[in-house]
């Protein structure tokens, strides 16, 4: 099913990869990353992902960077990037706008809020 | 002149004056009474030589009697001599007194004319009338001596009436009539001749004048009598004076009769009459003189008494006179000076305020309080008017400070109508008003206060009676006709009386500090409000943990409990995976939950530590059960190292000391890639009942900067707090152990050096338990044992080395294999062999199997070293690949010095009872002798109560079943056995009490009593013999173990009971093994040994144990949860013997951790999560491999295709492995449940460890990693993965 979307689904604890990834995976297509060197690698890769959902706190490189860099790079600058993170104060979420992300889901979340976010983000970008 | 002497000179003029009169008058009573007594010594001088004249007398007045010449003579010779003597004496005595100064009683020349006549009348020339008339002149002569001296000594002139009279007797009427006594004898001697009439008339006369005499001296002597003082004179002097009176009158009155009448005239009476008149009056007169001697005497002794008190009297009158001078000089003169001195002073300072401050009520007083009223009057009207200047400049200045200042000041009466009195001037600048409108208004003020302030102001106006001051706020109305805010206080004046004059106030505007204050006080409200809401918010805070704390826990409970109970039920392996991850982030979760709730406790003052016994060692090992498997999977090494000064038991709270080291030992572990985690346990301090403790768990991680250090035990801090940190956590771990560590005496501290590593320690006083006896009791057994650690980390050999000298090993190390085995072979030749070697699993070189295989593999004199196995993984495939190559025990590291003891006793127990028992052959023993014996066995496990009675029914002997000690009580009692086999612990009665009670029985005293434990330890064996048990068992319960000790036991039995022996051996006919039973995680081989090789009646068992186990773990969970520790206890002590004899050696020691755990009340959490995982594998296994012998539950499908797949080999597996490689390689997320869906289809082709790795890899999404294991895993297997 090549049509499917593919989100990328960047995280450093794998449970929260198998959450994702079991939440999504029945539409779109999947690819992990445990950290966000793997992440860029992956988004600047022949296959592009059609979003990327970015955790926030990780080992070497945070969420924020990896945001930062996607957008600085013209290859990926138009990927949508959500961040799904635990750090849910206003001033997180504004960072992680400021950095790039077009939305901030909150860890945790439900599967189908999550769902229902992705697509309306892939159907945005869509017409955009 | 002496006017203008000053006043001390008058009064030294005047002393002396008065001094010199009393001096002057002194000396003349002096002088007076010294005339007087010369005067009377004088007087003695004459009465002296009055006494001497009477021996001249005596002389005289014996010649006209008729004596011889020659008598005569003498007389007159002495009368001479008493003259001269007289005359010599008075000189005499006139020379040696001064105070007489004219020696000479004027005697002279009248003694010499006496002595003429004396002498004359010695002489014999001179007879008859001659002589007769010298004998009247010698008289006469001797009488005008006498009177001389008596006037020349003052006896005439004598002053006193007594004397006086007395000395006119002695000096002129005794002599006088002595002198007409001898005239009138000397004339009358004629014999018997008629007198002539001249002669007779003369005669007469001189009678009659003697007769006059006579009476004159009565009256004489009647006047001194009357005037002695005394009365004393008469009685002294009246009898011879009568004597004298009447002698002398008895004579001449004779003569005057016989001169009347002739013819009696008798010369003879005559003569004696004369003689006795003469010595009478000559006695008298002697009588005379002596008292008036005694009288003057008297007197010159008065006088010179009274002249001695005159003398002391004038001169004690001149000392006091001196002491009243000098005493009034110093109360006049000085007070008198002292006046002068300041009247001068005054006069030339003008100062008048000076006063005397000399006090006194005579005149000087008197004057001195005049001069100080005159000064004071002169000071006051000086002072007034300086005053009135004063005052007059004083009014100027406070007038114009007053119109400065920025208070009006003003004043009314404070009686009567109030009357305005005074208002300053800046009334007008303040307020408006001009001073006359306060002045003569005496409304003014009423008038201008607000009138919402007036009413209480009027309430508040007593205060200013009561207490003399009043202060007041209020707005006050200007003359602009607006209000200003005014503080106003008043004083209430009053005179010396106490009663009120005036009041005085001032009025001070405060606009500006109401406004501050209102500001204030509003900002304090705010503050109060603020610190009330704190106050209240940390109280719900508080309490909104302590409900947050339930809240959360319930639904956690539901998490981590159904999580678990789904994971029993029949899962998918993907639902499985799932049912895992919610499970371990439930623990995950509730374990950050009690971290915030212990940190909430610290904060609210509310975390306590306990106080009881335990074991240190116990605590060490919960930590390393709980660290070592995620150290293994580091590839750490976890090192315990505990000092040998370190108490085994103490007192103190052990869960808690745990959890700081939990705490240490996890972030040790989260920050350490490589190296080792140490942790190490030393004495710092010890006295009688305490430890003070340091521990420390040192890690080779990446350590922390001094910076980081410093926040470190800060709540809520974290050596990392970025968004890019690595490693999670709370931040709460250490500030919680930081107050654990307070409330357990120490502190905690930490050194760390970035890149090299960290030192976490905290010191803990910990009290002293009484040490439990267990360690003694096989030291005998160990000492002198030489044992051989083989390990490449220096740290952990010399931790385990300790350890073992500890227990009184010899210790030999070695830090490789290589090493270790020549040393084995060395200490074949020299010192003696090795009892144990110790060897460590991962090393170097050859590694701990190799080096285990070839130890054993080497020439032995004696007996072979027992093996023992070190290692960190304490995984299933290590065991049994240690089990495999000979190695008797596996010691899962950390090693405390509790498994390590347990461990050498165990491997050495095995010596000492081949030593001890006699039973050698186990295979070839003949159990003849005891077939048909009767046997109870006291069991309470059904899994055990099979296996044992299998083994007995093999060897024939009758088994009757007791479930419990009680009831086993009862059957002995009631029947008749040869030998008793007792389990330990058991429900209602255990093995000990039962024991006791079988032995109190008399008739049971030598019933053979063998025990079943599970315990190999020494300690337990004893506490059996204790009991009066006779041997003891060790489980799992070999059959020729079990059968050698019965045989040592039983008696042969009687023949009857034989009788039925046959029923018994048909049961253990042994079925044919038609195939080679497998079951995973069983040690089949040696658990039908055990069984006695009847593989059905094992299979049956195991699906038995299956059955009844299953729900085990969930048991003992609802016992702890229902606070029943003793049921789930047995609960899991009853699984570990079973799953021991049933081979499920993974599930019996998971059951022996946890029932560790809860005897000693460590938190069985973790155990029991093992055990139960464990015991679900173990049961899944079970059921899988019999599903098709019993056809019972169980047999999954996917299991039953994974066996079938495994017939099918290699190829099965490429596809599915392909797939993986490929997924892999795209990094998709589908790889996990990927993993997950084709597990099962890879077992059997590859091997656990290759698909525990590779699904540990996928899983974590390690997809790199796992792309490494694949590659292998395809070489191994002569896969090519590459391409669709």
């Amino acid at each position: 099913m090549p049509h499917r979307k593919l989100v990328l689904i960047v995280d450093d604890v794998p449970t929260n990869l198998a959450v994702a990834t079991g939440a999504l995976k029945e539409l779109f297509r999947t690819k992990v990353a445990t950290n966000g060197e793997k992440a860029l690698k992956i988004a600047s890769g022949a296959e592009k992902p059609d979003l990327v959902l970015l955790d926030v706190m990780m080992p070497d490189m945070d969420g924020y960077e990896v945001c930062r860099r996607l957008k600085a790079n013209p290859d990926t600058a138009g990927i949508p990037i959500v961040f799904i993170t635990a750090k849910t104060s206003e001033d997180d979420r504004a960072k992680g706008i400021e950095a790039g992300a077009i939305d901030y889901i909150h860890k945790p979340f439900e599967a189908p809020v999550l769902i229902e976010r992705v697509q309306a983000h892939l159907a945005r970008h869509k017409q955009d | 002149m002496f006017r203008n002497l000053r006043t001390s000179r008058k009064l030294i003029v005047l002393s002396f004056t008065f001094l010199i009169a009393i001096v002057v008058a002194i000396y003349s009573l002096i002088a007076e009474k010294q005339i007087a007594i010369d005067f009377a010594r004088k007087e003695l001088l004459g009465v002296t030589y009055l006494e001497r004249m009477r021996g001249v007398y005596a002389a005289v007045l014996a010649l006209p009697l008729p004596e011889t010449a020659a008598a005569k003579k003498t007389s007159l010779d002495d009368a001479l001599k008493s003259l001269k003597a007289a005359e010599v004496g008075s000189k005499a005595r006139a020379a040696s007194k001064k105070a007489v100064h004219t020696p000479v009683l004027g005697s002279k020349h009248l003694a010499s004319s006496l002595a003429k006549g004396l002498q004359q009348l010695g002489t014999d020339e001179i007879e008859g009338e001659e002589r007769n008339a010298l004998i009247v002149e010698v008289l006469s002569r001797a009488q005008a001596l006498v009177t001389q001296v008596g006037d020349a000594s003052n006896l005439t002139l004598d002053p006193d009436l007594d004397s006086y009279y007395l000395q006119d007797t002695a000096v002129r009427q005794i002599p006088q009539l002595l002198g007409q006594m001898g005239a009138a004898q000397a004339q009358s001697r004629v014999s018997a001749d008629r007198f002539t009439n001249e002669e007779a008339a003369r005669l007469l006369t001189l009678a009659g004048s003697a007769q006059a005499t006579i009476d004159q001296i009565g009256k004489n002597l009647e006047s001194a009598y009357l005037s002695s003082f005394n009365g004393m004179l008469r009685e002294r002097i009246a009898p011879r004076m009568t004597e004298l009176l009447e002698g002398s009158a008895a004579y001449f009155t004779h003569l005057k009769e016989t001169l009347d009448n002739p013819e009696q005239w008798n010369p003879e009476r005559r003569n004696t009459l004369y003689q006795r008149a003469v010595t009478g009056t000559l006695t008298g007169w002697e009588a005379n003189q002596t008292s008036l001697k005694e009288v003057l005497n008297a007197r010159v002794g008065s006088l010179l008494n009274k002249m001695h008190v005159s003398l002391l009297l004038t001169g004690g009158l001149a000392l006091l006179s001196l002491f009243i001078g000098f005493l009034t000089y110093r109360h006049i003169v000085p007070p008198l000076a002292n006046l002068e001195r300041l009247a001068h002073r005054v006069g030339a300072t003008g100062d008048y305020s000076q006063r005397t401050d000399y006090e006194s009520r005579d005149e000087i007083g008197q004057l001195a309080k005049s001069f100080n009223e005159m000064l004071g009057e002169l000071d006051d009207s000086k002072t007034r008017e300086i005053e009135q200047q004063a005052e007059h400049a004083a009014r100027k200045r406070i007038s114009t400070l007053l119109s400065q200042s920025p208070s009006v000041v003003y004043s009314f009466k404070a009686t009567g109508d109030f009357a305005p009195t005074f208002v300053s001037e800046n009334i007008h600048f303040l307020f408006g008003y001009e001073v006359e409108d306060y002045m003569t208004h005496a409304e003014f003020w009423r008038e201008r206060v607000h009138p919402d302030d007036l009413p209480k102001l009027l309430n508040d106006q007593d205060d200013l009676f009561a207490n003399g001051w009043h202060l007041a706020e209020y707005r006050f109305l200007k003359s602009d006709g607006s209000y200003c805010w005014v503080s106003d206080e008043q004083h209430l004046i009053k005179d010396e009386d106490g009663n009120p004059l005036d009041v005085v106030g001032s009025w001070s505007i405060i606009d500006t500090q109401k406004e501050a204050e209102q500001a204030l006080h509003a900002a304090q409200v705010e503050l109060k409000k603020a610190a009330q809401a704190a106050h209240e918010a940390s109280e719900a805070k508080t309490a909104f943990l302590a409900n947050m704390s339930h809240e959360i826990r319930t639904p956690m409970n539901a998490i981590i409990g159904l999580s678990h109970l789904a994971l029993k039920t029949e899962l998918s392996p993907r639902q499985r995976d799932y049912m895992v991850k919610i499970r371990h982030s439930g623990e995950h979760l509730l374990g950050i939950l009690n971290d915030i709730l212990d940190f909430s406790k610290v904060e609210a003052g509310k975390l306590e530590v306990e106080s009881i016994d335990f074991e240190l060692d116990k605590v060490l090992e919960t930590v390393g059960n709980l660290i070592s498997e995620k150290a293994s999977a580091k590839n750490l090494e976890l090192i315990f190292d505990v000092g040998p000064a370190v108490s085994k038991t103490l007192k103190g709270d052990p869960l808690r000391l745990g959890q700081i080291l939990i705490n240490f030992c996890n972030n040790a572990v989260k920050f350490t890639d490589t190296g080792e985690v140490v942790v190490s346990a030393q004495v710092l301090e010890e006295d009688a009942s305490s430890q003070l403790i340091d521990f420390s768990v040192t890690d080779t991680g990446i350590g922390m900067t001094k910076d980081q250090v410093a926040r470190l035990f800060e709540a809520f801090q974290q050596a990392d707090a970025s968004t890019t940190r690595k490693y999670g956590g709370t931040g709460l771990g250490l500030a919680i152990s930081k107050r654990l560590a307070e409330l357990m005496g120490g502190e905690v501290d930490v050194e760390s050096e970035p890149g090299k590593g960290s030192t976490f320690r905290f010191t803990a006083r910990l009290g002293k338990a009484a040490a439990l006896p267990r360690r003694r009791l096989l030291q005998s057994d160990l000492t002198g044992r030489r044992v051989l650690v083989i390990d490449d980390n220096s740290h952990a050999r010399a931790v385990l080395s300790g350890m073992l000298a500890t227990l009184g090993f010899e210790v030999d190390e070695a830090p490789s294999g290589e090493e270790g085995i020549e040393l084995v072979k060395q200490a074949g030749n020299g010192k003696g062999p090795y009892a144990i070697v110790f060897v460590d699993w991962q090393m170097p070189g050859i590694d701990g199997i190799e080096a285990g295989k070839r130890i054993l593999a080497l020439p032995h004199k004696g007996p072979k070293p027992h093996l023992v196995m070190v290692t960190a993984y304490g995984r299933e495939d290590v065991l049994r690949q240690a089990e495999k190559h000979g190695f008797e025990n596996v010691l899962i590291k950390p090693v405390t010095s509790s498994t390590m003891f347990d461990t050498t006793v165990a491997a050495l127990g095995t010596d000492i009872d081949e030593g001890d028992e006699t039973a050698p052959a186990p295979s070839s023993f003949d159990a003849s002798r005891i077939r048909g014996a009767r046997a109870l066995l006291v069991e309470d496990n059904e899994i055990n109560q099979e296996v044992a009675l299998g083994q007995l029914e093999d060897a024939e002997i009758f088994v009757d079943l007791a479930e419990n000690g009680a009831e086993a009580v009862k059957m002995v009692r009631e029947n008749d056995y040869d030998v008793v086999l007792m389990d330990m612990q058991m429900p209602v009665m255990d093995g000990i009490e039962a024991t006791h009670a079988i032995r109190a029985d008399a008739r049971f005293k030598s019933l053979p009593i063998i025990a079943m434990t599970a315990n190999a330890l020494a300690a337990d064996r004893e506490r059996c013999l204790a009991a009066g048990m006779n041997d003891h068992i060790a489980k799992p319960i070999h059959p020729e173990h079990l059968l050698g000790t019965l045989m040592r036991w039983v008696r042969p039995p009687a023949e009857q009971k034989q009788a039925s022996r046959s029923k018994a051996k048909a049961k253990t006919s042994v079925e044919e093994a038609e195939a080679p039973l497998a079951v995973r995680g069983i040690d089949i081989a040696a658990a039908l040994k055990r069984t006695g090789g009847n593989r059905k009646r094992y299979e049956a068992l195991l699906l038995r144990f299956a059955a009844q186990q299953e729900d085990t773990a969930e048991a003992i969970r609802d016992a702890l949860a229902a606070g029943d520790r003793g049921t789930a206890e047995r609960d899991a002590h009853s699984l570990k013997g079973a799953a021991g004899t049933l081979g499920a050696d993974v599930v019996s020691h998971a059951a022996a951790k946890l029932e560790a755990a809860i005897r000693d009340g460590k938190n069985p959490g973790p155990p029991l999560r093992t055990l139960a995982t464990a015991l679900a594998d173990a049961v899944q296994a079970i059921r899988t491999a019999l599903a098709g012998t019993s056809g019972s539950d169980g047999a999954g499908a996917g299991t039953k295709g994974g066996r079938g797949k495994t017939a099918r080999g290699e190829a099965a597996v490429e596809e599915p492995l392909k797939r993986l490689k490929r997924l892999l390689e795209t990094d998709d997320g589908e790889a996990a449940d990927f993993m997950i869906d084709v597990r099962p289809d890879l077992a059997g082709v590859l091997t656990d460890m290759e698909i525990e790795s590779l699904s540990e890899c996928v899983g974590d999404f390690e997809f790199e990693a796992a792309l490494k294991c694949l590659s292998g895993i395809s070489s191994r297997l002569r896969l090519d993965l590459e391409g669709k």
